[in-house]
């Protein structure tokens, strides 16, 4: 795996508070993060550690309330709303839990949606055949399993060609072995067409499978771990 | 309150703005009924306690001239309660002080020294008349209101030659003349040219030189059910004084304009809350559908917890009970403050003097029960399925709503090619079909409303305008109370600014065809009249000859004729002594008139079938119309005042101004109507649109978050909406056509068609105004949702399950 010095993402003592109603909640406290171009990050806590207002800051559908987000070098945090919608269309590519697909829309057309927004969207029917779904193409969500949908949402996260794929829980609403296919998907985009991929889990089976595991607990980086040998998805056991 | 109740209100607190939409629609439905039922039965126990108190008549005969002991005769007949015989003269009123102030006065006879026992009057400023002989007038209350006499000033009737000067007593109303028209034939309500004047019989006689007679009897009955036998028997016992057929209370012109009023009121009362209330109900289906929706897991946890199947049907149909209730409550209460101050002011309006407004419980009771039932009508599917939940399931994770849906943007040339982002609206506009079916039958009805109620102002103006541009080509006409000579003609044509001058003959006659009798009037033209433009039903224009009379559409109809048939006729007012002859004429062509009642005939002609009956002199006519230089018309209608005998001068504009007012009272009720259609509409979209945008709150911030610019969401959010709007409008416009035919079909029964006939007209405007309502106010209506879709938590809204 190619690491560079320079880092595609970095977070500099970011924190990230909430107010709810009348107390005030910590969801990141000075988090300090780096991630280089073409790694695969798994950030691992329990739930409420912060580690989607992680996914969410540089994502950038979220603003930190302290420090900076320099995604390629640019501080995020200061964008635009409008700076922001560009960023979100061109350099990242979102995977969700529950695979937020559009249900008026085939899979196909779920894809395309996110294709006629950039310039140059990789060709569809490459990216359906890549995920796997070329039969599919032509069925609506509701007509999908839970793990052809999160294909569908991978690939649509895909047909923009971001250099950067979020991953929110992307195998937590699918059982162990559509998860595992899941994780091999996102492992081989992520060799393949190198690109940077930040996963977000509370499943530390997952993390075996990471370049590099950050975990958090009570908003708090508590450690950020380099994997040297890290395991081939298609052996996950969980 | 139990922890459920809490949740209830919660729950509805939550969705406030949508409830409080549809409560809207409920509480105007439920108000619009009490406040129009409460009005009309109000208006119709006002007219009853007047007719009663003031003891209006059963029925009336006219004849030329009578004894006044004829009245004997009627009185003494079985059945017949009180008779009142009478002398009624039309006749010159000039107002002292007021140059131009000629108009046409009816005297009605009162009866010396005491009150009338039929037909009664009631005083609201000034006195009843004292003594037989004092020269005291009471003056109908509309006439005295337009030229703004009161009790002590002065009017002068001249008569022939004679000119006598009376002093008004009191201002009054009279249940004969709560609309004051002159006839049926003649039924426009004109206080600027006509006045009803009530004067003591010893009085009148001698200044019309009819000492001892009497023209008319009016009666009442004591069982109204023997009122055809009664009729008939005062019509057999009065013939040696030649009597007009009887004209019972129902055909009596005033009570028949209010009767129709009444009824139009009544219509209306129902309709209309039927629209709201339907649509209403609609609305809260689909509310309570998505709130049961929403709260699948919930449901299910409650029945995990124990609570039975009823206890939770019960729950859910509460809420649709509880907006039912407090709408209903609220428009029941609504309409009846607004039903009080609406009948006063209507009564007042059309001066009815015993005016009754009291709460009408069983109305507000049968508002409150239909509103709230409405709701609970449309709860009881959504609280039902509640029933088929099992709790297993609905703890599990939902399944996904929207499965295959219908491709309109495929089905839709050009659309296809688009880019999905402007697709997708298409494909969402068919997404729930049920919910899409509710908006549409919202979005319709509240077309339908809007265009009804402009359609029926196009209808009315379509209908004057006929009357005042096509028919009528004269800028001002002179009535005469006697007949004068052709000659006069000439002489106005000489004066300066008269572009053309015309004699016309008017005459009231009845038309008898087999069993049927009508009376008519009949005006006769010159050949090739200039100023009276006649044509056929179909619009061809129609020249009068000598192959018959044209008769207007209510007439063919009444009479049951066509052209090439032969009818009878006769004229009224005959003089006593004279055989009731009638002449055979054959009908040569029919016109379509607002006022269908008119027969025309060559001026000449008219006169040689009745010279004998009514002793017209050749060339006699009852009135001039005149084609004027609009600079020249307050000139001319000085001069016009001056010619012998002349009575009313009216001018075009005059009878656009009697319209305008008329129409004033409609534009007031259609714009009613309009905003109660906006309301209407605002409050379908307004619903629809928030859930629509509520539900795909993570959908649109999932495409936020993949980077579809925010103009972009909301551009296609509001081309859903519009198309959603436009389908509506389309389908709502024919129905809003049909609507307006169905209400003027209802409203334009047989008697009304007697008064004034309307076609159904639509203004192409009209459909324009009706679509560009509703796109307004569906814009308006996604405001609130647009707002929502700027301030949405994209990292919350992504995290939401899909359902």
């Amino acid at each position: 795996m190619a690491v560079t010095t320079a880092p595609l993402v970095r977070l500099e003592r970011v924190s990230k508070t909430y107010r709810m109603g009348e107390v005030e909640v910590h969801a990141l406290r000075d988090a300090d993060l780096a991630v280089q171009r073409g790694e695969f990050v798994v950030i691992l806590g329990p739930s409420g550690s912060g580690k989607t207002t992680i996914l969410n800051l540089v994502g950038g559908i979220d603003t930190p309330s302290a420090g900076r987000v320099l995604v390629d070098g640019a501080d995020i945090a200061t964008f635009s709303d409008a700076a922001l919608t560009r960023y979100r269309r061109d350099t990242v590519g979102f995977v969700f839990q529950f695979f937020n697909l559009i249900p008026t829309l085939t899979a196909r057309e779920n894809i395309e949606l996110a294709a006629e927004l950039v310039p140059r969207p990789r060709n569809l029917d490459e990216v359906l055949e890549a995920v796997g779904l070329g039969e599919r193409a032509r069925h609506y969500p509701a007509e999908l399993s839970g793990g052809e949908q999160q294909r569908v949402a991978i690939a649509r996260a895909l047909v923009k060609n971001p250099p950067v794929l979020l991953c929110d829980e992307p195998t937590g609403e699918l059982d162990f072995e559509t998860g595992r296919r899941i994780m091999v998907l996102l492992r081989r985009i992520n060799r393949v067409e190198g690109r940077t991929v930040l996963l977000v889990t509370h499943n530390s089976a997952i993390a075996a499978v990471a370049d590099r595991v950050v975990r958090l607990r009570s908003g708090v980086i508590v450690a950020d771990q380099p994997n040297a040998a890290p395991l081939d998805p298609a052996d996950l056991q969980w | 309150m139990s922890v459920l109740a809490l949740k209830l209100v919660r729950d509805l607190w939550q969705a406030r703005w949508q409830y409080l939409a549809v409560g809207t629609m409920i509480l105007l439905g439920v108000a619009f009924f009490g406040a129009a039922y409460m009005m009309y039965r109000n208006l119709e126990a006002s007219y009853a306690r007047s007719y009663d108190r003031l003891r209006f008549e059963h029925f009336g005969i006219a004849f030329y001239a009578a004894p006044e002991q004829a009245a004997d005769r009627v009185r003494r007949i079985p059945g017949v309660a009180a008779v009142e015989g009478r002398l009624v003269e039309d006749v010159i009123v000039e107002l002292p002080g007021r140059t131009t102030k000629t108009l046409m006065g009816r005297l009605i006879s009162l009866p010396a020294n005491r009150r009338p026992q039929v037909n009664d009057v009631f005083v609201t400023q000034g006195r009843y008349v004292r003594g037989r002989t004092a020269r005291e007038i009471l003056l109908e209350g509309s006439f005295a209101a337009y030229h703004r006499l009161r009790p002590g000033d002065v009017v002068d009737v001249v008569r022939g030659g004679g000119r006598a000067r009376l002093h008004v007593a009191g201002i009054v109303q009279s249940p004969e003349y709560v609309f004051v028209v002159r006839s049926k034939q003649d039924l426009m309500p004109f206080p600027e040219t006509f006045g009803v004047m009530f004067i003591s019989g010893d009085v009148l006689r001698p200044l019309v030189g009819k000492t001892g007679l009497i023209n008319e009897i009016r009666a009442t009955v004591t069982d109204p059910a023997r009122l055809p036998a009664v009729m008939r028997e005062a019509q057999r016992v009065l013939r040696a004084y030649r009597p007009e057929d009887p004209v019972a209370r129902r055909d009596q012109p005033s009570y028949q304009l209010l009767d129709q009023d009444l009824q139009g009121l009544r219509m209306y009362s129902v309709l209309f809350p039927f629209f709201f209330l339907s649509v209403a109900g609609l609305t809260v289906y689909t509310l309570l559908v998505r709130m049961v929706h929403l709260q699948r897991p919930v449901i299910g946890l409650l029945r995990a917890l124990g609570f039975t199947r009823h206890r939770v049907v019960a729950h859910y149909l509460a809420a649709a009970g509880v907006i039912g209730a407090m709408s209903s409550a609220g428009g029941t209460l609504l309409g009846y403050w607004v039903a009080g101050g609406a009948t006063r002011w209507y009564a007042s309006f059309i001066s009815v003097p015993y005016v009754i407004a009291v709460p009408r419980w069983d109305v507000m009771a049968a508002g409150f029960f239909i509103g709230a039932g409405t709701c609970l009508l449309a709860g009881v599917l959504p609280a039902r399925a509640t029933a088929r939940i099992r709790a297993a399931e609905a703890l599990r994770t939902p399944v996904l709503a929207a499965g295959r849906v219908v491709a309109l943007d495929r089905l839709v040339p050009g659309v296809g090619r688009m880019r999905l982002v402007w697709r997708l609206p298409f494909r969402n506009v068919l997404r729930h079909p049920r919910r899409t079916i509710s908006t549409l039958f919202g979005v319709s009805a509240a077309s339908a409303l809007i265009m009804t109620a402009q359609g029926l102002l196009d209808s009315a103006e379509a209908a004057l305008d006929t009357l005042l541009r096509q028919v009528f080509h004269d800028d001002i006409r002179v009535e005469f109370v006697r007949a004068q000579d052709r000659t006069l003609v000439s002489r106005v044509r000489s004066w300066p600014g008269v572009v053309w001058a015309e004699g016309a003959l008017e005459l009231p006659v009845e038309f008898h065809r087999g069993p049927v009798t009508y009376a008519a009037l009949a005006v006769g033209l010159e050949p090739g009249s200039q100023l009276q433009r006649l044509t056929t039903e179909d619009g061809t224009p129609l020249r009068l000859g000598d192959a018959g009379v044209v008769l207007g559409q209510t007439l063919r109809a009444k009479l049951g004729v066509e052209p090439g048939d032969l009818v009878e006729v006769s004229v009224l007012r005959r003089r006593a002594e004279d055989e009731p002859r009638r002449r055979t004429v054959r009908v040569a062509a029919t016109v379509w008139e607002p006022i269908g009642t008119i027969a025309y005939l060559p001026a000449d002609r008219l006169r040689q079938l009745f010279r004998r009956e009514v002793d017209l002199p050749k060339g006699a006519i009852s009135g001039i119309r005149v084609k004027a230089d609009p600079r020249h018309l307050g000139e001319i209608r000085v001069r016009l005042l001056q010619l012998p005998d002349a009575a009313a001068v009216t001018t075009l504009r005059d009878l656009q101004g009697m319209f305008e007012n008329l129409m004033g009272m409609m534009r007031r009720f259609i714009a009613l109507m309009l905003a109660f259609g906006m309301a209407l509409a605002f409050a379908i979209t307004f619903n629809m649109v928030t859930i629509n945008v509520l539900e795909r709150s993570n959908e649109v911030a999932t495409m936020r978050t993949i980077g579809v610019d925010g103009w972009v969401i909301l551009g296609m959010i509001t081309v859903e909406n519009l198309l959603t709007a436009l389908i509506g409008v389309a389908l709502g416009l024919p129905l809003g056509r049909l609507t307006v035919e169905g209400f003027l079909r209802a409203a334009q029964t047989e008697e009304q068609m007697e008064l004034f006939a309307m076609k159904v007209v639509v203004n192409p405007q009209t459909y324009v105004l009706t679509a560009t309502a509703i796109v307004i106010v569906v814009l308006l209506s996604q405001l609130p949702s647009i707002l929502q879709v700027n301030r949405l938590d994209l990292a919350r809204a992504t995290k939401e399950r899909v359902t």
